[in-house]
């Protein structure tokens, strides 16, 4: 064995900022995704103690099963509509400009207006980095009926993005 | 509808030109102290049905011990009897109230040895002399059946399984007639709801 034992640390700098935006999409709170993020991160670190990079559907797996464990917790105790909406407004990405803010408050809106069947594929094609093989794997779904949600998604992005644009201009 | 490769290629190119936000400072510190902490062992599946079959076994094993201590053995056993229910008169009762002899006569008026008419017997009260000496008696058990009378909550709080013995108990006195008694045991057996 030649591969040296790779630290948390490193799968947690490389994946924690995608995988907190794929928790996202079922926990738009941030604290929510944070918890889904540490306990699904958690979970597959103390499986795959010594991962490779084949391992990191497992690890999107591992959070997004965390993701609905905590929904459906949430939803037992019907908190949803007592939390704050201050977190969910908080942009998913980094925006430094103004310009890049409102990129980032369009494809947020574009993107919490798809299903989540498609969310999570665009998610994992565009910002996990996954092919769709993996992405696959990690939604236990068929390849080509993953290939067929992010072309979908990636049709109705375009439109919607495209009219918000146009709104913008006008 | 079909759209041109290079519009989907400019609109992936977008989509992932926004880099996603990085978590909190919070997070990785509670992730670093979740991976330094040991792990909670959680059961396996075979721990998990050996969990089962030790709490079944325990439930059995409980049943048996309560059916041993409760229930005569069949073998028939001497001396008087010491459990629930009047069965024979003990020798040093002296005579008391007519009730009590009015329970105890009627199987000591059939004896052979006995003085006196039934009904003369039943209506005067009974002295020391007149109990048998009960030391010798035999009693022997035939089991009947059992019966499951199911899960029931004693005290609204406790569950436990209702179950219920039926046997026929045969009374052979040093002196007079063999009697047969029925006998009926009810155990409660405190069960665990999973």
């Amino acid at each position: 064995m030649t591969d040296a034992v790779p630290d948390w640390q490193e799968w947690y700098d490389a994946h924690a900022a995608r995988l907190l935006l794929f928790a996202r999409q079922w926990l738009p709170e941030r604290a929510d995704a944070e918890d889904a993020v540490q306990i699904g991160f958690v979970k597959f670190w103390r499986n795959r103690p010594r991962p490779a990079a084949a391992d990191v559907p497992l690890l999107f797996a591992a959070v997004r099963s965390a993701a609905l464990d905590l929904l459906r917790a949430r939803t037992r105790r019907e908190r949803r509509d007592t939390q704050a909406a201050g977190d969910r407004t908080t942009s998913w990405w980094d925006a430094d400009t103004v310009a890049d803010e409102e990129r980032a408050a369009a494809v947020q809106a574009a993107l919490g207006g798809l299903p989540i069947e498609q969310r999570e594929v665009v998610t994992l094609r565009i910002w996990g980095g996954l092919t769709f093989a993996d992405i696959a794997r990690t939604l236990d779904a068929n390849i080509n009926t993953v290939t067929a949600r992010f072309h979908s998604a990636r049709a109705a992005l375009a439109l919607q993005i495209q009219e918000a644009c146009r709104d913008a201009t006008d | 509808m079909t759209r041109p490769i290079d519009e989907d290629a400019a609109i992936e190119a977008m989509l992932a030109a926004l880099a996603p936000a990085a978590p909190s400072a919070d997070l990785r510190r509670q992730v670093a102290a979740a991976v330094a902490a040991p792990a909670v062992a959680t059961p396996s599946s075979l721990q998990w049905l050996g969990e089962r079959l030790l709490w079944a076994c325990g439930g059995a094993a409980a049943a048996i011990a309560a059916s041993l201590v409760l229930a005569p053995s069949l073998a028939p056993r001497e001396g008087p009897h010491l459990g629930a229910g009047p069965r024979t008169a003990p020798a040093s009762i002296p005579a008391t109230t007519p009730g009590q002899v009015q329970v105890a006569v009627p199987s000591l008026a059939a004896a052979p040895g006995a003085s006196g008419d039934q009904d003369t017997n039943m209506k005067q009260p009974a002295s020391a002399e007149q109990w048998p000496d009960t030391t010798s008696v035999a009693v022997t058990e035939e089991m009947v059946t059992w019966a499951d009378g199911g899960v029931r909550f004693l005290d609204d709080r406790t569950p436990a399984r209702i179950l219920r013995r039926l046997a026929i108990e045969r009374h052979r006195p040093a002196v007079g007639q063999e009697f047969r008694m029925p006998r009926e045991d009810i155990i409660l057996l405190p069960v665990a709801l999973h």
